[in-house]
């Protein structure tokens, strides 16, 4: 049967199902014991569609193409995963850099109304700091008697 | 790309944790959560602070309710254990006293917002002739001044 396929492969007379048949007979015989005419043959029906050739256009494909359209939507999602942290880590930085510690600014507000004048606030700010301070322990009653102003 | 994309969500993820540490107390000195409307808040920064050895002076003062008393006092509490500098190994820079089982009187040295200076948060406590009501003062200083020199330099006479 071998022969004839062959025979029939090599006048171009054998159909499609008939090639398989002889593919699968030449890839039953253990490779040590395969003659030249078979390894050739073997490679010239290698190179043939597994599947009728309708399948082409039956086959489910659906799988492929998730996969192809999931590692594309993947690639997007850390593309903008990118520039989010990339927006976030300059917005950060503005305004850590952006923070005014060197203005000049006095000012007060006492229930919801501005006071501005400068030496009135550096004169609440004196009371405060006088009442925080305005407390005797023993500590601070040690630190004054062993560091006399 | 990969890579720099995973380290920068971290960077910016760490940031916001640490924000979000750094909140508490800070978010009285930003006006979150008391009605502007019953503080006297004082701001000072700059020039006018110098004969101080001070560079930021901000305090709040205002009436406080016994709830609001005593989540201020929690607030200050987590706040002086998360943020107190103990690079000496030593016991924190600071001052409490209490009355009553509630905080009175407290200066804490803190970890400073610039490399620069020292940094000082203050509370104060007391009853106000309404029942249930509290007088209560915070203060954040920022300078560089020693706990010592800031009572030598504003304690009443």
């Amino acid at each position: 049967m071998k022969q004839t396929l062959i025979d029939k492969y090599l006048n171009g007379e054998t159909s499609l199902q008939e090639e398989h048949t002889l593919s699968r007979l030449l890839q039953a015989i253990p490779p040590t014991q395969r003659t030249e005419t078979d390894k050739a043959l073997l490679l010239m029906l290698t190179a043939m569609p597994a599947q009728d050739e309708s399948d082409l256009f039956t086959a489910d494909y659906t799988e492929e193409y998730d996969r192809i359209v999931s590692a594309r939507k993947h690639r997007i999602w850390w593309r903008n995963m990118g520039i989010a942290a990339s927006i976030a880590l300059v917005v950060s930085l503005g305004f850590m850099l952006h923070t005014p510690t060197n203005e000049n600014i006095a000012v007060a507000y006492i229930n919801g109304t501005k006071v501005s004048d400068e030496q009135q606030v550096l004169t609440m700010m004196e009371s405060t700091m006088g009442d925080l301070f305005a407390h005797s322990n023993t500590e601070e009653e040690l630190y004054q008697l062993f560091n006399p102003e | 790309m990969r890579r720099l994309i995973f380290l920068m969500l971290c960077i910016t993820t760490t940031m916001s944790i640490q924000a979000q540490k750094d909140r508490g107390i800070n978010d009285i000195f930003e006006g979150n959560g008391i009605d502007k409307s019953r503080i006297t808040e004082t701001i000072i920064r700059g020039e006018q602070l110098e004969p101080y050895h001070l560079t930021v002076f901000h305090s709040i003062k205002f009436n406080a309710t016994e709830k609001e008393r005593n989540d201020i006092e929690k607030q200050f509490y987590a706040y002086i254990s998360q943020n107190a500098p103990r690079s000496d190994g030593g016991k924190p820079n600071s001052e409490m006293e209490s009355r009553g089982g509630h905080l009175y009187y407290a200066i804490a040295e803190v970890k400073p917002l610039s490399p620069f200076d020292r940094r000082y948060i203050c509370y104060q406590c007391s009853s106000t002739p309404t029942a249930g009501t509290f007088s209560l003062t915070l203060v954040s200083l920022e300078g560089k001044v020693s706990l010592q020199n800031l009572r030598k330099m504003f304690k009443k006479k």
